[in-house]
C-alpha cells in the first residue's frame, strides 16, 4: 500500500458549514444503485450480491478462526468464487456456447449475447477479494454489517470502472458517513467536468480515427496507420482517465475520496515508471496481492536451487512479473491480443530490470531517450489490446512498415494533431504548476492562479486537481468557455467507457 | 447593491465567455435563415452558409436558397436545375468546389452556356422532389432539371411515413406521393428564428441540441425496430422502382437527367451495388437520362482517393468531398453535353 490515508474531514472544515449528513443516505444510496444497477445489468446486480453476501460471511468467519487450515479454506473459498465468477465471463468470450448460456434466463437484461461482461464485474471482484485477503493477513478487520461491505462494493462512483479502492481507504470514510458539503460539491464538480472534458472533447474525438484504422488498417499508409495507433495510446488515456476523474468528482461531492489512478503516465522515462502512473489502483493490487506473494514463492525456490543473490533476485523478479502481467492481460479479457499485452508488458519489466541490474548497480539512459523508447513500446504494445484479433494486430503492424496489399487510400486526420496537442499541453501545465520542486517563473504561475481564483490541490492520495477557490472574472470566463466548448465541440456519437467493458 | 454585487464577477466572466464563442462560432458553424412562401425555411438570399464541421465550406444562396458561386454570374443559355438532398445541398464544400458551379464552368468552357442552380436541401426524399415539383419550377423556370440520388432512394428512404413519402392504398391502385405538411411557422418558431440570425452562438446551439437530440432518439430505438420496420415494408410494398422512376420522370415533364451518387467500395470501387443496378436498368428501359459518379471511381481509387470523407471526420465516410463532386461534376457534363449535342437541351 503506497498510498496515503485520506483525512475525511481535513477538507471539508472551510468555511465552517456542516455536511448534509443523514444516517439514511448510505442504505438510500444503495438501494438507488441496487435499482439502477439492476436496470442496467441484471446479472451485475445478481453477481454482486452474491460476491458480497458470501465474501461479507467469509470474511467474518476468517477473522475469528484460529486454525490455520480453517483459514486457508475460508480464503480458497472466496478466491475460488471471486476469481471463478472472472474466469467464466472470460471463458465465454472463447467460447460462444457458454457465452450464450450466460446470456440466457434468468440473468439476461436484453437476451442479447452483447453484454458479454456484467457492468464492473472486473472491478468489485478485485475490489472484494482484496478486503478478505487483507483481512486473512490481518490487516484489516471485517464489516460489522452486511450493508456497509455492500456500500464498499457498490459505492456508485466508482463500480463501473474503478478506481479500485481498498477496504482501509474507503470503509473509515463511509463509518464517517457519506453526506453533501459545500467545498466538497464545488471541488467534485470542478474535478468531474475536468473528466468529462477529457472522456468527451478528447478521447470521443479521438475515436473517430482510431475506429476507422484499426477496422481497415490496409486501407492506409503508414503515417496514417501510426497516426491512429498514437491516437488510440491518447483515447485510451483521456477515456479512462476521464472515467477516473468523473468518479472521484462525484465521490467527492457526496464527502468521499477515492485513490487517484493516474498520475500522467505518458511522461514516464521507463516501463517501471509507466506502472507506477498508469491504473495506478490496479497496478498497486497486483503488485501486492499477486506480484508479492510469487516473489516471495520464488525466492523460497531460489534458495533451494542455490543460486546467487543477484541471479536469483533477477530471475524471481522477471518470473513474477511475467506471471503478474499476464493476469493483469487475462483480467482485461480472454482473447489472445490481452495475453499478448501482458506477456510484452511482463517482459518489457523483467527487460528494464536486467538491464538496469540487480543490487547496486543502477545503468541509466538520457531521459528523452527512455520517455521515447517508453512511449513508443507502450503505443506499439495496445495494438493488440485494441486489435479485433491478433491477425488484425499483424496487419495493423504489417500497414505501419508499409507492407499492406490493398491500395492506400489519402487520409490524415486533422483533430490528430490537435487532440495530441491538448494532451501535451495538459501535461506541460500540470507539470508547471504541481511540480514539488521551485519552478520556472513560479510567481508567474501562483499569479495566473490567484487571478483564475483556482487552486491546485495536491494531495498524495487523490492527487493533483485544479479547484475553484472563488468566483473571479477570468474564472468563471475560463469554467464557462470550458464547459460550453465541451458541449459545442464534442462528437455527437459519445462512445462507452472503454474499461466500461472489462 | 449589496445583492448585485458578487453576482457582477460571474455575470461579467459568463458575458466575455460567451462573447468568445459567438466569435468562434461565426467560423464555425453560421448561416441567416428566412421563411419562403415556396420552399419554407431557406439561408436568405445575399448571404453564406459557413460550416467547419464536417469538412469545410462557405456557400453563397440566391432568392430561394439557390445555392450559386457569386462570381458565376447571369448566364444567357439553358438554365438547369439540380434538386437534391444534403450532397447537393454541400455544405461541407465550398463554392468553388460543390459540382453544381464544377458543371456550370465545364459547360461553359465546352460552349454550353448555362445556369446551374443548387436547390439541394438536406433531408430531401424522392417523394419531396415529385411533391414540390411545380414549387421548384415556378420558383427557378428551369429548362431542365438535374435530379440527385443515391442508390436507396428508391427504396426504403422514399417510404419512410415521417417525412413526405410514397404509398400505395391498395395492391391494384397506383403509387401517389404523400406530403407531410411543413410545421406551421408561428410565434415560437419566428422568435427562434430571429435568435438565430442575430447570433450564430445560438444558431450552432440550436444545432447541437437538434443533432444531439437525434442521436439520442436513434440510442432509445429498441434494436433491430429500424430493420424490421424496412422489412415490414419490403414484403408489402416491394419498392416499384420502375413505377417511381416514371412518376418523378413525369414531375418534371421528362425533361430531367438522374445524378447517381454510387456508394464507394474501396475494395472494388467499380462495381455496382444491386440497388444501383436496379435503377440504372430501370431508366434505361424508361428512357431517361443517368449519370452516375461511379463512373469515375476506379480512377479516382487508383489515384488513392475517396469520394467521401474530410480530414475532421473518417475516410469514406459522410458526405462527398471535393474530389468527389469533381467526380460527380465530370460525369453530369458528359450526359448533359451529349444531350446538348442531341438538341434535348
Amino acid at each position: 500500500m503506497t498510498a496515503e490515508f485520506p483525512n475525511p474531514g481535513g477538507r471539508h472544515g472551510v468555511g465552517g458549514r456542516p455536511p448534509v449528513q443523514h444516517p439514511a443516505a448510505e442504505p438510500a444510496l444503495l438501494v438507488v444503485w441496487f435499482l439502477l444497477c439492476g436496470w442496467m445489468d441484471v446479472r451485475a446486480l445478481f453477481l454482486v450480491l452474491l460476491v458480497t453476501t458470501s465474501d461479507y460471511l467469509i470474511s467474518a468467519r476468517l477473522a475469528s478462526a484460529s486454525r490455520t487450515r480453517a483459514r486457508l479454506l475460508l480464503l480458497s473459498t472466496s478466491v475460488s468464487i471471486d476469481i471463478g465468477l472472472l474466469l467464466i465471463w472470460r471463458a465465454a468470450g472463447v467460447f460462444p456456447g457458454l457465452a450464450d448460456l450466460l446470456n440466457g434466463a434468468p440473468f439476461s437484461a436484453s437476451g442479447t449475447v452483447k453484454a458479454l461482461v456484467p457492468v464492473g464485474l472486473g472491478f468489485f471482484t478485485l475490489r472484494s477479494l482484496g478486503l478478505v485477503i487483507d483481512v486473512y493477513r490481518g490487516v484489516a478487520v471485517p464489516c460489522a454489517a452486511w450493508i456497509r461491505y455492500a456500500s464498499f462494493l457498490c459505492f456508485f462512483p466508482a463500480f463501473v470502472a474503478g478506481p479500485i479502492s481498498r477496504g482501509n481507504q474507503l470503509l473509515p470514510q463511509l463509518q464517517g458517513g457519506i453526506g453533501l458539503r459545500w467545498n466538497g460539491f464545488v471541488g467534485g464538480s470542478s474535478i468531474f467536468v475536468q473528466g468529462l472534458a477529457k472522456k468527451m472533447l478528447i478521447a470521443d474525438r479521438l475515436a473517430t480515427i482510431v475506429d476507422p484504422v484499426f477496422a481497415s488498417p490496409g486501407l492506409y499508409p503508414p503515417l496514417t496507420v501510426a497516426a491512429g495507433i498514437l491516437a488510440y495510446s491518447l483515447q485510451i488515456y483521456c477515456d479512462f482517465a476521464g472515467y477516473s476523474d468523473m468518479a472521484i468528482g462525484a465521490a467527492r461531492v457526496l464527502g468521499i475520496d477515492l485513490p487517484r489512478n493516474f498520475d500522467m503516465p505518458y511522461v514516464a522515462t521507463d516501463i517501471a515508471e509507466f506502472w507506477h502512473r498508469w491504473h495506478i489502483t490496479l497496478s498497486t493490487w497486483l503488485r501486492d496481492y499477486v506480484f508479492l506473494p510469487i516473489a516471495y514463492v520464488g525466492s523460497r525456490w531460489a534458495e533451494e536451487l542455490g543460486l546467487s543473490r543477484q541471479r536469483g533476485e533477477l530471475l524471481n523478479y522477471a518470473v513474477a512479473s511475467v506471471l503478474t502481467m499476464l493476469l493483469a492481460g487475462l483480467w482485461h479479457g480472454s482473447g489472445w491480443g490481452f495475453l499478448l499485452w501482458g506477456g510484452a508488458h511482463g517482459l518489457a519489466l523483467a527487460t528494464h530490470r536486467v538491464w538496469r541490474g540487480a543490487g547496486g548497480r543502477k545503468r541509466q539512459m538520457p531521459s528523452w531517450l527512455g520517455w521515447a523508447l517508453t512511449f513508443m513500446f507502450v503505443s506499439l504494445s495496445w495494438v493488440p489490446f485494441r486489435a479485433a484479433s491478433v491477425g488484425d494486430a499483424g496487419d495493423i503492424y504489417g500497414s505501419l512498415l508499409g507492407l499492406g496489399t490493398q491500395r492506400t487510400y489519402e487520409w490524415f486526420p486533422s483533430w490528430f494533431p490537435i487532440c495530441a496537442g491538448a494532451v501535451l499541453l495538459g501535461h506541460l501545465a500540470t507539470l508547471w504548476i504541481t511540480h514539488p520542486r521551485p519552478t520556472l517563473m513560479p510567481a508567474m504561475a501562483s499569479g495566473l492562479m490567484k487571478t483564475l481564483g483556482l487552486t491546485v490541490e495536491h494531495r498524495q492520495f487523490a492527487g493533483a486537481y485544479l479547484v475553484p477557490t472563488r468566483v473571479t472574472v477570468p474564472g468563471t470566463y475560463f469554467i464557462v468557455l470550458f464547459i460550453l466548448s465541451t458541449l459545442l465541440f464534442a462528437p455527437s456519437k459519445v462512445g462507452p467507457f472503454v474499461y466500461a467493458a472489462f | 447593491m449589496r445583492v448585485a454585487k458578487p453576482l457582477l464577477a460571474p455575470a461579467l466572466g459568463l458575458a466575455l465567455s460567451l462573447l468568445t464563442l459567438e466569435g468562434v462560432s461565426r467560423s464555425y458553424f453560421n448561416y441567416r435563415s428566412i421563411r419562403d412562401p415556396v420552399l419554407g425555411s431557406v439561408v436568405a438570399a445575399g448571404h453564406t452558409f459557413r460550416s467547419r464541421i464536417e469538412g469545410s465550406g462557405v456557400g453563397y444562396h440566391e432568392d430561394h436558397g439557390v445555392r450559386r458561386a457569386p462570381d458565376l454570374g447571369p448566364r444567357s443559355g439553358a438554365r438547369i436545375l439540380c434538386v437534391g438532398d444534403s450532397y447537393t445541398e454541400a455544405h461541407q464544400v465550398s463554392d468553388d468546389e460543390v459540382y453544381t458551379t464544377l458543371v456550370e464552368r465545364s459547360l461553359d468552357r465546352s460552349g454550353m452556356p448555362a445556369a446551374v442552380l443548387n436547390i439541394g436541401r438536406s433531408g430531401l426524399s424522392v417523394a419531396d422532389y415529385v411533391v414540390n415539383s411545380q414549387a421548384f419550377k415556378e420558383a427557378t423556370s428551369p429548362t431542365w432539371t438535374v435530379v440527385q440520388i443515391h442508390d436507396l432512394d428508391f427504396y426504403s428512404d422514399t417510404w419512410q411515413t415521417s417525412k413526405t413519402h410514397f404509398r400505395r392504398r391498395c395492391s391494384a391502385c397506383p403509387i401517389e406521393a404523400v406530403r407531410i405538411a411543413p410545421v406551421p411557422d408561428d410565434t415560437v418558431r419566428r422568435t427562434m428564428r430571429w435568435l438565430r440570425n442575430q447570433s450564430a452562438l445560438v444558431g450552432f446551439g440550436m444545432h447541437r441540441w437538434q443533432e444531439l437530440a437525434g442521436v439520442s432518439r436513434r440510442n432509445s430505438q429498441p434494436s433491430g425496430a429500424e430493420e424490421h420496420a424496412t422489412a415490414t415494408l419490403a414484403s408489402t410494398v416491394d419498392f416499384p422502382v420502375t413505377e417511381e422512376l416514371r412518376m418523378l420522370a413525369r414531375a418534371y415533364d421528362g425533361r430531367l437527367t438522374l445524378l447517381l451518387l454510387g456508394r464507394f467500395d474501396p475494395a472494388h470501387p467499380g462495381r455496382d451495388t444491386d440497388e444501383e443496378a436496379v435503377i440504372t436498368r430501370a431508366a434505361r428501359e424508361l428512357g431517361i437520362s443517368l449519370a452516375c459518379s461511379k463512373d469515375e471511381y476506379p480512377a479516382l481509387a487508383q489515384k488513392g482517393i475517396a469520394p467521401h470523407g474530410f480530414p475532421n471526420t473518417s475516410l469514406n465516410s459522410g458526405h462527398m468531398n471535393a474530389a468527389g463532386h469533381a467526380a460527380a461534376a465530370r460525369v453530369l457534363t458528359r450526359e448533359l453535353l451529349r444531350l446538348h449535342a442531341e438538341g434535348r437541351i
